[in-house]
């Protein structure tokens, strides 16, 4: 399964989801639909989560995560948006929080 | 549903033959729905499913998985008899995900009947009810065909299609709400709310809430932690996400929720499950976990594990790292660079080479001590794996050398980024020597993440539970704070879930960091940011509030110096500092000039501010004194600093250097003395002066009868602090005066021979003179009055005789009398020869010396000297005329000669001889030996080295 193969993931910086490069070059982020790996997607992440029923699961929940596919997610993506992106972001409705560590309000 | 699948089930048998009629006449009836396109996407949904099913449908629809494979056998069961073939069932198989829209359709399709129709609807699938509902819609159309059929109006159907199918409508939306209402009604709650629910529910839910009311509750999963292999917790997690994938269709799927693996919890993965045996269950057969050590985590604990547990200190170049392995292991890098994806580091390392030659090298068990690269051994070691790429760089055994550092890439998960600590020797070496360490990324690396609270401090906890709460630090132990809330609670907050709290406009101070005690006022707050105004910059700077701590008083506390002071910058330069930028001052010097200096140049402070010192008036001076440049600019400015015969000034409103400059002090003139200052005099001060014999007394003046003649008479004060100072007399007691002054308005009794009185033409006479004009008296009889305590010398200089001739008028006698401002000097003006910054000359141009001697023996030199004006003055030539001059100055002409060349012999050792002394000095100490004092008492002979009474 090269989906969960580890070598060449990266994490979606907006929903932080783990798949291959190639993946999200190909079909994009199945949550959010981004598909500029580089600016979309860090190859640095840490905590790996394997979400099965992201709906029941409070540790989605937490991670704000719930309403996305399972998937193995990662619970802090390094590196942030630009601001530009974010307001872009906003306007198609996509309330973007940096899943790089700094805490939520 | 069920129903009605098993209703239309047998009819869709028993017409099957009539499949293609009924084909066609599905397409006209459905006008909406395109037949071509139906089919289109058929076939390539179709091809979708057997293919690879993308992961998106997969996720949506596994949960659907169960009843749909429990329907499916069901149908085979029901349909066991139709004519259905192999490669339908595999298609069913595949077809598994799909909703419950397409399920009755599959049975349809099981049924063997017009898998065409079944097919191009399936793509409803992704229309929300609307698309449900035309579908059943066309189910019932269906059934309609066929009831049509079973009539024999195929035929008209087919032809007045529109017709039928607009009234067909109509009874099909009866039908439908009929069907709808018989469904169970539990069964539609539940398939709303998975349709809508999820949706709805979850992206309001989770985006907007705050963090705090996402806390997890009984209701929510357990968690438990399990024990596995150290190292291994991502492959764990990977497995089990792999194992649930693969069992996602089966009987038996994993039931898990979710598992997790933090990079800081070593040892441990957790796995979100309601169940502990649904755990072991999805555990099972996963290598390198150890089940038997199973921890339920209690729910307080939950968020915890989530929690970011360490801030890893973002490298940026310049930053200090270690090597993790291999043969730099543990030694010092320099982070160069950054590679863009953010994993490696372009290092700088001192390299370890080893220069033995390589052909015979055999590994070395010992490496290489770490020196800086050496070219040309390495050269010799092997030339053909030696290049020059630059005039520093060079290339050997494929590792690339940069200024004698190994420049490597170097994966950041390699390297050692926190806890570095790099000793100051170890940095050295990688700074230049010539260049200040850069201190500012050594404190980078070395740098205590947590911020430090002091007893007092206004914070705010910011993650946790009590996230928002503020409150007050009350006590301090290590890194839990204990901080009393607004509602009066008392906490227990770990030191790194609270910051401080500032508010706009607050005085801050930095106290650590690049920007440590710079001061400022805070103008603006982002989370932990906070942007203050810096008082020594000028500008804006943003620090982190933990960097911050609340300023006590208004002061920029900067550094050893501060704005303003008078520093020392080499042995015989001083300078006033008019902008501070934190090591760095810009400086005035003595001398005008600006400069730049760092802490380390500056020797000293003087923090003299007593300094005292005369303006050009001979007044006296003093810090903070407002003055006025005479010439030049004509600036003023308030004095900061007297340093012997400069004075700093600052005036706001000047733009060059901040308003600081210097001048000297003999070019100002006071403007605003501080305060009204009562100071010394100074002529009490000088000791030569003091020593000297005093005026003759007041009380030897015949007293005036009656009324004082000098009350109402303007005055001007000639001796004393208030030297200067015009008045007009109030009243008189026998020796004193009380003047009220013009500046000030103030009444203060002064020696009424200190004074100078205006008379009727503007000339300024003394006292004794001003009564003896008042009463009509010649002054040359006072040498009668005056008796013999006037010295023979200057009886004779005031004989009628000798002096009502040319002198009296010029004034020859006050000249002597009346000192510094005879009015023989203050003709023009107040002795401005004396005043004009060069004492020495113009004393002697302007004043006697020239005078006496002209007359006598030494025209040669008073010719070819300064003074013609004076000689060929009015003055002069009647004195010199005088028959006494000759025999005056017949007691020394060959003094005369000897004086000549130098003034100084001029002095007392001339008059000594001359036994005139005594009488000499009598009368005139005050008038000459004020203006004079250092130079003429103290140095014998060498007048001409004056030196301002200035300290």
């Amino acid at each position: 399964m090269d989906k969960l193969s580890r070598s060449r993931s990266r994490a979606c910086l907006i929903c932080g989801v783990v798949l291959p490069h190639t993946v999200f070059a190909n079909k994009g982020c199945p949550n959010d639909g981004v598909d500029d790996v580089e600016t979309f997607t860090s190859p640095v992440f840490e905590g790996i989560m394997a979400m099965m029923v992201p709906t029941e699961s409070w540790v989605a929940r937490w991670q704000r995560i719930d309403n996305f596919t399972p998937g193995i997610y990662a619970t802090r993506v390094q590196g942030v948006l630009s601001d530009d992106i974010v307001e872009s972001l906003r306007r198609r409705g996509i309330n973007y929080r940096p899943r790089n560590g700094t805490p939520w309000d | 549903m069920d129903g009605n699948v098993g209703n239309a089930t047998p009819s869709e048998e028993k017409y099957s033959s009539g499949e293609n009629v009924e084909e066609e006449i599905n397409k006209k009836s459905s006008p909406d729905v395109p037949a071509e396109n139906g089919t289109a996407h058929h076939s390539s949904g179709n091809s979708e499913e057997q293919g690879d099913v993308s992961d998106d449908q997969e996720h949506k629809e596994d949960v659907d998985e169960e009843p749909n494979v429990e329907r499916k056998e069901q149908n085979v069961a029901v349909n066991d008899e139709a004519e259905e073939d192999e490669a339908e069932e595999e298609e069913d198989d595949d077809d598994e995900l799909e909703d419950e829209e397409e399920e009755e359709e599959e049975e349809e399709e099981a049924a063997g009947g017009r898998r065409k129709r079944a097919r191009h609807e399936r793509r409803n699938q992704f229309l929300d009810i609307e698309a449900e509902v035309d579908e059943d819609e066309e189910e019932l159309d269906d059934e309609e065909d066929e009831i049509g059929r079973e009539d024999g109006f195929i035929e008209e159907e087919v032809g007045g299609a529109d017709y039928v199918a607009d009234d067909r409508r109509h009874r099909e939306l009866d039908r439908q709400r009929q069907e709808l209402q018989s469904v169970d009604a539990e069964r539609l709650a539940e398939e709303y709310r998975e349709k809508y629910g999820r949706s709805q529910t979850l992206i309001s839910d989770t985006s907007n809430v705050p963090q705090r009311l996402l806390l997890p509750s009984v209701n929510d999963p357990n968690v438990w932690a399990i024990r596995c292999k150290a190292g291994k917790e991502k492959d764990v997690v990977f497995t089990i996400m792999r194992k649930a994938m693969d069992l996602q269709y089966t009987s038996m799927p994993l039931e898990i929720i979710s598992a997790f693996q933090r990079d800081s919890l070593v040892g441990y993965v957790y796995v979100e499950a309601r169940k502990q045996s649904h755990v072991l269950a999805a555990l099972n057969g996963i290598l390198n976990v150890y089940t038997n050590n199973m921890i339920l985590v209690p729910i307080k604990e939950m968020p915890d594990l989530l929690k970011v547990q360490k801030q890893t200190v973002e490298l940026l170049p310049g930053a200090y790292v270690r090597i993790k392995r291999g043969k730099y292991a543990g030694d010092l890098a320099q982070v160069d660079n950054l590679s863009e994806n953010g994993l490696t580091a372009r290092v700088r390392i001192i390299p370890r080479v080893d220069y033995s030659n390589s052909l015979k090298r055999s590994k070395s068990i010992t490496r290489p001590q770490a020196r800086l690269f050496n070219e040309s051994e390495a050269y010799k070691s092997n030339p053909t794996k030696f290049y020059r790429r630059g005039p520093r760089t060079f290339v050997f055994n494929n590792e690339e050398f940069e200024d004698g550092f190994l420049v490597k890439d170097i994966r950041i998960s390699s390297l050692v980024t926190e806890g570095v600590n790099p000793t100051l020797d170890e940095v050295s070496k990688f700074s230049p020597s010539n260049e200040d360490l850069d201190l500012s990324s050594l404190a980078l690396s070395v740098k205590n993440d947590h911020a430090e609270f002091k007893v007092g401090d206004i914070v705010e906890v910011f993650v946790g539970e009590q996230a928002g709460v503020g409150g007050v630090v009350e006590t301090v132990h290590g890194t839990v704070v204990t901080i009393v809330s607004n509602d009066g609670l008392r906490l227990d907050v770990p030191s790194r879930g609270l910051r401080k709290r500032f508010r706009h406009g607050d005085y801050v101070k930095v106290i650590a960091g690049k920007y440590k005690d710079d001061t400022g006022m805070v103008v603006r707050i982002s989370k932990d940011e906070v942007t203050f105004l810096s008082d020594t910059m000028m500008t804006e700077l943003t620090v982190f509030s933990r960097d911050l701590g609340e300023a006590g008083s208004a002061q920029a506390i900067n550094s050893a110096y501060d704005l303003h002071d008078l520093v020392q910058l080499d042995v015989n330069t001083v300078g006033c500092v008019f902008s501070v930028e934190r090591d760095t001052y810009r400086v005035v010097d003595q001398h005008g000039g600006v400069r730049t200096a760092k802490a380390s140049q500056i020797t000293m402070r003087h923090s003299n501010r007593r300094g005292v010192a005369t303006d050009r008036n001979g007044t006296e001076i003093r810090v903070g004194d407002k003055v006025k440049e005479v010439g030049g600019e004509n600036k003023e400015g308030t004095i900061l600093h007297i340093y012997r015969a400069f004075v700093f000034l600052h005036n706001r409103e000047l733009m060059e250097n901040n308003g600081v400059f210097v001048a000297r002090s003999r070019n100002v003139a006071t403007v605003a003395a501080k305060g009204a200052r009562i100071s010394t005099d100074l002529t009490k001060m000088n000791p030569a002066v003091n020593s000297g014999p005093s005026l003759p007394p007041v009380a030897n003046i015949k007293r005036t009868i009656g009324r004082d003649k000098a009350i109402g008479a303007t005055v001007r004060i000639r001796k004393g602090p208030m030297k200067g100072l015009l008045g007009v007399i109030k009243d008189t007691t026998d020796a004193n005066a009380r003047v009220e002054l013009h500046t000030g308005n103030k009444i203060v009794p002064v020696p009424k021979e200190n004074l100078l009185y205006t008379t009727k033409t503007g000339d300024l006479i003394t006292y004794t003179e001003f009564i003896e004009r008042s009463r009509g008296i010649r002054p040359g009889s006072i040498g009668n009055v005056d008796g013999p305590s006037v010295p023979s010398w200057a009886q004779g200089a005031r004989t009628p005789a000798y002096g009502t001739q040319g002198w009296q008028s010029g004034g020859k006698t006050p000249a002597w009398n009346s000192g510094a401002k005879t009015p023989a000097w203050n003709a023009g003006g107040r002795t401005p020869a004396w005043n004009s910054g060069n004492k020495t000359p113009a004393w002697n141009a302007g004043s006697k010396t020239p005078a006496w001697n002209s007359g006598s023996k030494t025209p040669a030199w008073n010719a070819g000297s300064k003074t013609p004006a004076w000689n060929s003055g009015a003055k002069t030539p009647a004195w010199n005329v005088g028959g006494k001059t000759p025999s005056w100055n017949a007691s020394g002409p060959t003094n005369a000669t000897a004086q000549a060349p130098m003034y100084g012999g001029f002095s007392e050792t001339t008059w000594d001889t001359d036994d005139n002394n005594g009488s000499w000095a009598a009368p005139t100490p005050g008038g000459w030996a004020a203006p004079t004092p250092g130079g003429w008492n103290e140095d014998e002979g060498n007048s001409p080295n004056y030196v301002p009474p200035s300290p």
